[in-house]
């Protein structure tokens, strides 16, 4: 290839990866987290008791005689782990969720089910990169930034390509930090690359799908898109017939469907007019072994039990449906089970550590050619370069530790919060954004250098608020606070690790920060004397006289 | 080289303004038309169920790889000349699988 395209592509990887990694950062470190957003719904709440699902029937019947707005549709939450089921609906009108449940006394009981809203705060930041406001707005944000994030990816390979045989592995540790940074960027990008090729293409899509399939309407489907796209659609209505029947009880539903697909794991049964003859019971789930979207359908009649749809099953289907729902399945991680859940949350940090070691290699790239540039006497160009080298420090450092904190002390304060604050959602998105926005405007204030060691710190101390706060609860009974064990210790052990993690990073950064060149951006120390004429940016991190 | 670029950025060589665009833009027409050729006249015909969201799907990939790729042209104009060709082509194809298939 010839070196000025090399070149090019080399200046592409710098400008997508400047304007990309910031919002990518936040939606990866966040995405990262939402891996485990069911233990974290689960650690942020009390236990609710459910109905057990022999008991289920008759809390069937009990709500369809008493309430006439679940008379459309009736959904029942099957317990993991031969846990309480719980049954719910959507009222027509209001489009508000109920929750159905029996006093003591047998009597039928409805209210609104609690919900932590702290997994749905960490996917909507996720989803957002961070930007704050419009939904749709952030949405086509993402999209936008999905593109040149893929132009990221794969220039990153081209100027990577030639050296790929060479040193991808060697992990030079020692003297020369920068090289080890770069050798750990590389590493990582290699590693990870089919995941992140998965996640720009998908996320190209859910922001930019519906303006394509309207386009699509008209190019290819002659306008018959809505019609073609019910084919298939095991949701399509059914006709209610009027006439009452008796459904078969959730149990032998189950059974009927796992005898027909052994490997399925059920999650829900919706049923569609229940009570009705020609009732239908919607039972979604997924198959581990097979690459699914979060949750496909079958279809049984909900009083004869028969089996009238598996196509929306994964590997029952055509094969245009197993590859649509591939495709969002390599997005969401929802298959293969624990083992990819946790590669998607290594690989979701991984790629947050790509987006803040790409940038601050690049500023250090600033640094020598500001050097070679002030030796070469291009004077001009001296404060302009490093002023924007040095607002990039800032704005990478303060971005990803004002991110990890304000995300860590969202999550430590959903068990202090619940039951406490009418309105959960806003908490947990006005927490985070209160440590972010103020950890952003310190990191500029104060300068990277200078910044750095408090915000690592900072992340490190709000990370470990979370094992903390089910410490509390264990010793402290008083404090009415709870913990469930099973997967919610397994929050507590991530981020008691990623705390440690963070304070190592904190006490190493301020031990290489001391040892830091005085050229250097890093340099956080004072100095002494006139202005060393060998570096540009040593003269502009000075501390300005007072 | 000039100095070391505008203000603080890495050197960007002529034409990837023109490059990048063509890349964009013809490579979003590009992956719409096969999308749509694939629709049409791939297997199970266009009422095939589910086959409407691997169209939509499909249309990313040769998006994002176009543009991707756009910057290996030698100049501009050769990417737009190049990548409009295949453009036109592609939703030629289209239009006569809709009239004719």
């Amino acid at each position: 290839m010839k070196a000025a395209i090399i070149r090019l592509y080399k200046a592409v990887h710098s400008w997508t990866g400047l304007i990309c990694g910031l919002l990518l950062f936040v939606a990866f470190y966040a995405g990262a987290i939402t891996m485990f957003k069911e233990p974290l719904a689960a650690w942020a709440q009390p236990l609710r008791a459910g109905v057990a699902l022999r008991q289920a029937p008759r809390l069937i019947d009990q709500v369809l005689a008493e309430r006439p707005d679940a008379a459309d549709e009736l959904t029942l939450e099957l317990g993991t782990d031969g846990g309480d089921a719980r049954l719910g609906w959507h009222d027509p009108d209001s489009g508000e969720f109920f929750e159905a449940s029996r006093t003591a006394a047998g009597a039928l009981a409805v209210a609104p089910p609690p919900d932590s809203y702290l997994a749905r705060s960490i996917d909507l930041i996720h989803r957002a990169g961070g930007i704050p406001g419009d939904r749709d707005f952030s949405l086509y944000v993402m999209g936008a930034v999905a593109l040149l994030y893929f132009l990221a990816i794969v220039s990153g390979l081209i100027l990577i390509l030639p050296r790929l045989a060479r040193d991808l592995f060697a992990l030079r540790a020692g003297r020369n930090r920068k090289r080890m940074w770069l050798d750990a960027h590389n590493a990582i990008g290699v590693v990870g690359l089919p995941f992140h090729v998965f996640i720009a293409v998908s996320v190209v899509i859910f922001a930019f799908g519906e303006p394509i399939l309207n386009l699509q309407d008209r190019l290819v489907y002659d306008g018959r898109l809505d019609r073609i796209a019910q084919i298939g659609d095991p949701f399509a209505a059914a006709e209610p017939s009027g006439v009452k029947a008796p459904m078969l009880p959730p149990g032998q539903l189950l059974a009927r469907l796992r005898a027909a697909s052994p490997g399925f794991e059920a999650q829900r049964i919706v049923y569609i007019m229940p009570g009705d003859r020609n009732a239908v019971a919607m039972i979604g789930g997924r198959d581990p072994a097979q690459l699914s979207t979060g949750i496909a359908y079958a279809r049984l009649g909900a009083v004869d039990g028969e089996i009238q749809d598996l196509s929306g099953l994964p590997g029952h289907g055509n094969a245009w449906n197993a590859w649509a729902s591939g495709f969002t399945a390599l997005h969401f991680g929802t298959f293969g089970g624990a083992p990819v859940r946790w590669a998607y949350f290594l690989l979701g940090l991984g790629g947050a550590f790509l987006f803040y070691s790409g940038n601050l290699l690049w500023i250090e790239s600033r640094r020598r050619r500001a050097r070679r540039a002030g030796a070469a006497g291009a004077v001009q160009n001296r404060a302009a370069q490093s002023r924007a080298a040095r607002a990039m420090a800032s704005a990478t450092v303060g971005t990803a530790f004002g991110c990890i904190a304000g995300l860590s002390l969202s999550i430590a304060a959903a068990k202090w919060l619940h039951g406490h604050v009418a309105d959960l959602a806003s908490w947990h998105v006005g927490l985070y954004y209160g440590v972010f926005l103020p950890a952003l405007a310190w990191a500029f204030a104060r300068g990277a250098a200078r910044s750095v060691v408090g915000l690592i710190a900072a992340a490190a101390f709000a990370t470990a608020l979370i094992p903390l706060a089910s410490l509390a609860a264990a010793f402290v009974p008083a404090l009415g606070l709870w913990n469930h064990g099973g997967a919610t210790l397994g929050v507590d052990l991530i981020a008691a690790a990623g705390a440690l993690a963070l304070g190592w990073a904190a006490l190493r950064t301020r031990r290489g920060l001391a040892s830091i060149p005085r050229d250097s951006l890093w340099f956080a120390g004072r100095r002494p004397g006139p202005a060393t004429p060998s570096s540009v940016i040593d003269a502009c991190t000075r501390p300005a006289p007072i | 080289m000039t100095g070391a670029g505008g203000v603080g950025g890495p050197d960007l060589n002529p034409h990837w303004l023109a490059k990048g665009l063509a890349g964009l833009i013809l490579g979003f027409a590009i992956g719409l038309g096969l999308s749509g050729l694939l629709a049409r006249t791939g297997p199970g015909g266009v009422e095939a169920a589910y086959k409407y969201m691997v169209a939509m799907w499909a249309v990313a990939p040769v998006w994002m790889l176009v543009f991707a790729l756009s910057f290996l042209f030698r100049s501009g104009p050769r990417a737009w000349l190049w990548l409009g060709t295949a453009a036109l082509a592609v939703h030629g194809a289209l239009l006569a699988s809709r009239l004719w298939l």
